[in-house]
């Protein structure tokens, strides 16, 4: 049944229709993703696109205004720009200290001679299990100034307490340690599972070669990794930038503006004050944001998918 | 030698700080508020371990029925996009149809769209199909996004494509139908692909917030994210014994579930991402 699938000039309209009478089974069976992606994909990001165009408030009639609410978002708006600078700032202070983080233990847990490997792995994906909604509570409490547990802990070397929540400085890092500490141990298994597909013999020829465990890291592991690294940092970048639950109950983007995210904006805009056209035109600045990582994971995939049907 | 000690002592203090939390939310479902703010973390309830705050947790704030209806559309979740991704993995891996590729590339770049990009309208037909507040809202428009049917087929079809093609031709010369050859001898040899993609779906529509946030609003049938949303932004004074039970309560289920399929759960992440 299955071999590379003939296509091109000799297929005749006829043998086409032929081909497609035969396999219609086929059809029938890829159809139910495609009928549902019409109606709850397709069809709302096009009235979303032309609802980006009018001024809309709810209840009230549709008003074409064109291109203004981009303009007006773009040139005006700056809170847009707040929410957009928030969560690059976000990203650039997470990402590399997670896959930093990642890298590392994988490493320490890739470790032959290591015991315990299975106990550490569950506990340290215990994070990415559990609902981001319970652990952004969870964290707000431990965040508190007055009596939190960790301005408690690092009152005790004499660190005077920090406003976690409640300052502007603070409050995208304190998004940051909860996103690390959510995240670090789903990329750490993914990491790991490239450190174990790295065949050993390439350590025995460096050893032998004399590199130190230095250079070896350097020369031939980090390299080896970096599908796996790119892979992180696609994930990572998608994630950042559609962040919503965080900040919803860490900070409700505040204090100010200071962590506000793009889709907190646009649900605040949306479903609080009901500028559902302006809403609409924010949504879709901000799948404009997360196209190139995703066509680059999406690519990803299709390169991978590829590699496995040529085998 | 040295080295590993070292790696193993931050080992051990990374292990700390991720249970800690856990630890803190467990226990401070049985510990009053100021007990709750305090730095005696590691001292154990004043009053013991009394279950007053699971109590008050099922009794007034309709705990319950929210934790059934996210098992409801948890269930219903996890049905459709096992039977509708296997179904078209089946015919992706196993059909060359003409437009096969074309298809499977369409399907793929699906996963590119930000959900986000479809909530306003979503909300709109929710309201114009009067599905505000029904499980079908919470289902069907959800299938198309977080790690839904598209990436479910994308993992379905490899693991469909590992199915020996004698097998299903030898069934077809039998006389087995196509529909009945899928169910009948393609599925039982993917078991492993469907637990895969069920508990990874699992915890992706359990955990959910944003959507059921947008497509509901009435309060018996709001998920237990809703309700545990609900306590904690709405009561006028909050009781934390009770939000930490809650929370508990609502990360119980997927912690048991991880810790009974640990390794298919990672491989599920592994499969999901590059080896």
């Amino acid at each position: 049944m299955k071999s590379e699938p003939k296509r091109g000039e000799d297929v005749t309209k006829k043998t086409l229709l032929h081909e497609v009478a035969r396999n219609k089974q086929a059809y029938l069976f890829v159809s139910p993703f495609f009928i549902l992606f019409i109606v709850f994909g397709l069809y709302p990001i096009i009235y979303s696109f032309v609802l980006s165009l009018h001024e809309w408030h709810a209840n009230k009639p549709w008003n074409y205004v064109g291109l203004k609410n981009y303009a007006t978002l773009l040139t005006k708006d700056k809170v847009f720009w707040t929410s957009l600078f928030n969560v690059v700032y976000i990203f650039i202070i997470n990402v590399p200290v997670m896959i930093f983080l990642s890298v590392f233990i994988a490493l320490a847990l890739n470790n032959p001679a290591r015991k315990h490997k299975d106990a550490f792995r569950i506990i340290y994906l215990l994070p990415y299990v559990t609902s981001v909604l319970s652990i952004a509570i969870v964290f707000y409490v431990l965040f508190d100034d007055r009596n939190g547990v960790i301005n408690g802990l690092i009152g005790l070397v004499g660190i005077p307490p920090v406003q976690w929540l409640t300052s502007q400085s603070m409050s995208k890092i304190s998004i940051d340690i909860l996103v690390t500490w959510k995240w670090t141990g789903y990329n750490m298994i993914i990491a790991l599972a490239g450190l174990q597909s790295i065949d050993t013999q390439i350590y025995d020829a460096a050893k032998i070669d004399g590199a130190g465990s230095a250079r070896t890291f350097w020369k031939i592991t980090l390299p080896l990794l970096r599908p796996v690294i790119g892979f992180q940092f696609i994930m990572s970048t998608i994630g950042t930038f559609n962040m919503f639950t965080e900040p919803y109950f860490l900070t409700n983007g505040g204090p100010g503006y200071s962590s506000i995210t793009l889709v907190l904006y646009l649900y605040r805009t949306a479903f609080k004050f009901f500028q559902l056209g302006y809403g609409a035109a924010i949504a879709f600045l901000t799948f404009i944001v997360v196209l190139i990582p995703a066509v680059v994971q999406v690519r990803m995939y299709a390169e991978r998918d590829r590699s496995y049907s040529a085998t | 030698m040295v080295k590993k000690t070292i790696g193993t002592i931050l080992l051990i203090i990374g292990a700390v700080i991720f249970i800690f939390p856990f630890y803190f939310m467990l226990m401070g479902s049985f510990k009053s508020n100021a007990e709750i703010f305090s730095m005696n973390i590691l001292r154990l309830p004043a009053a013991g371990f009394q279950l007053n705050y699971y109590a008050a947790l099922f009794g007034k704030s309709g705990f319950g029925r929210s934790l059934i209806n996210s098992a409801v559309v948890s269930i219903c979740y996890i049905a459709l996009i096992v039977f509708f991704a296997s179904v078209a993995g089946f015919a992706f891996a196993k059909y060359k149809f003409p437009g096969r590729n074309a298809l499977f590339v369409a399907l793929l770049a699906t996963i590119m769209l930000p959900p986000q990009v479809t909530y306003v309208p979503l909300f709109m037909l929710m309201t114009k199909l009067k599905w505000v507040s029904t499980y079908q809202a919470l289902i069907l428009p959800r299938l198309l996004q977080g790690f839904g049917l598209a990436f479910s087929t994308f993992l379905m079809r490899q693991y469909m494509s590992y199915v020996p093609d004698e097998i299903l031709n030898s069934a077809r010369v039998d006389g087995c139908r196509d529909f009945r050859i899928y169910a009948q001898i393609a599925m039982p040899m993917v078991k492993s692909g469907i637990l895969v993609i069920g508990l990874i779906v699992f915890m992706d529509i359990w955990n959910d917030f944003t959507w059921p946030l947008i497509a509901v609003s009435k309060l018996d049938m709001y998920t237990v994210s809703l309700n545990i949303s609900r306590l904690f932004g709405t009561q006028r004074e909050v009781y934390w014994g009770q939000i930490m039970a809650a929370c508990f309560m609502s990360s119980l289920p997927l912690i048991v579930i991880f810790l009974v399929f640990r390794k298919t759960f990672i491989s599920g992440i592994t499969s999901g991402a590059f080896k």
